[in-house]
């Protein structure tokens, strides 16, 4: 039987936790471009994404869902283009208790927006951490429907695993088969 | 005493001039951003984002296939080509040459140029 392939990209401002998300995901070894930072993100981490992320998470039998990470820089958004090539489904990091992530996932929202038009859905990371925004309030920021954000932390494998699989299930996404 | 800057521009300029198939010459950080842009025209942002992502990509490859360290890209344009060296991991150095140009020539001056960068950084 020839396995459901899901791709879904994973997308979000600088230190949202796209990378640590597929880490927790993937079932098979992740293959990251994570170089040194330079610029001010050197201030918050000091490894930042370049070109992509990838892992696979095999949920259940007969199901493949291939991950694929962007860099949050807009100066990056070459990669945005190519990695959303052929995608069934996009998830949105945002660090909500970070100000400027919550500015600016807005902007890679609209920007993707603008391109595709597949599933979304909008994770609001580090809710443990003080003055972090609800995914309620976050959606406000956005002006976007709040059924489609939910609070994750993307370092927990099954709070992850739970949210991606819940998403995907509810919404019977037309996938198609392994192109290779 | 010449500053960093000085010293990675005037190694730039020097091969540029090294022969005329080099048409220009810049020096990345793996994150992606312009460290000494001689590449000509105004692209030098976009080609440092895209380079950093292509070496760190060629990297993962030469890694996961187990061909050794990364050492360059080559990449052949109709009109054109662009070399990426590894400058030790810690920047890497972008060649844009022409149509036809003669890369035994280019790759040893870019290799040289590659060494020298490498005692700067
Ligand atoms: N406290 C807390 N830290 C988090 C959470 N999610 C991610 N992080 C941390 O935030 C950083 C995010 O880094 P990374 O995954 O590289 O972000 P990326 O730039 O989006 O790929 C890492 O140090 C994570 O451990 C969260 O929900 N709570
Ligand atoms: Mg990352």
């Amino acid at each position: 039987m020839v396995n459901r392939v899901v791709k879904v990209v994973v997308t979000g401002p600088v230190n949202a936790g796209k990378t640590t998300l597929i880490r927790t995901l993937s079932d098979v070894p992740v293959v990251c471009t994570n170089e040194s930072a330079t610029d001010d993100v050197a201030g918050m981490k000091d490894l930042t994404t370049v070109a992509m992320d990838h892992g696979i998470c095999y949920p259940s039998e007969g199901m493949e869902l291939h991950l694929y990470g962007t860099p949050g820089q807009r100066r990056f958004d070459f990669m945005w283009e190519i990695l959303a090539v052929g995608a069934h489904a996009i998830l949105f990091l945002v660090d909500g208790s970070d100000p400027e992530s919550i500015e600016e996932v807005s902007y890679i929202y609209d920007h993707f927006g603008e391109r595709i038009n597949i599933p979304e859905l909008i994770l609001v990371t580090k809710s443990d951490l003080e003055g972090a925004l609800s995914p309620a309030d976050v959606a406000a920021r956005m002006g976007i429907d709040p059924s489609h954000v939910v609070a994750c932390d993307p370092r927990s494998t099954n709070a992850a695993k739970a949210t991606l699989l819940s998403f995907i299930e509810s919404q019977k996404l037309e996938v198609c088969e392994p192109i290779i | 005493m010449a500053t960093k800057q000085d010293r990675i521009n005037s190694v730039l300029d020097e091969l540029k001039m090294a022969t005329s198939d080099i048409q220009g010459a810049g020096v990345l950080s793996p994150d992606g951003m312009m460290i000494a842009d001689k590449l000509g025209g105004t692209q030098g942002d976009a080609a440092a984002a895209m380079g950093a992502a292509l070496a760190s990509l060629a990297k993962r490859v030469t890694d996961t296939l187990k061909v050794g360290d990364f050492q360059e890209v080559n990449i052949r344009g109709s009109n054109a080509g662009i070399l990426l060296f590894d400058i030790e991991h810690r920047a890497s150095l972008i060649v844009t040459v022409t149509q036809g140009a003669n890369l035994g020539l280019v790759f040893l001056e870019a290799r040289q140029a590659q060494r020298q960068l490498g005692d700067i950084l």
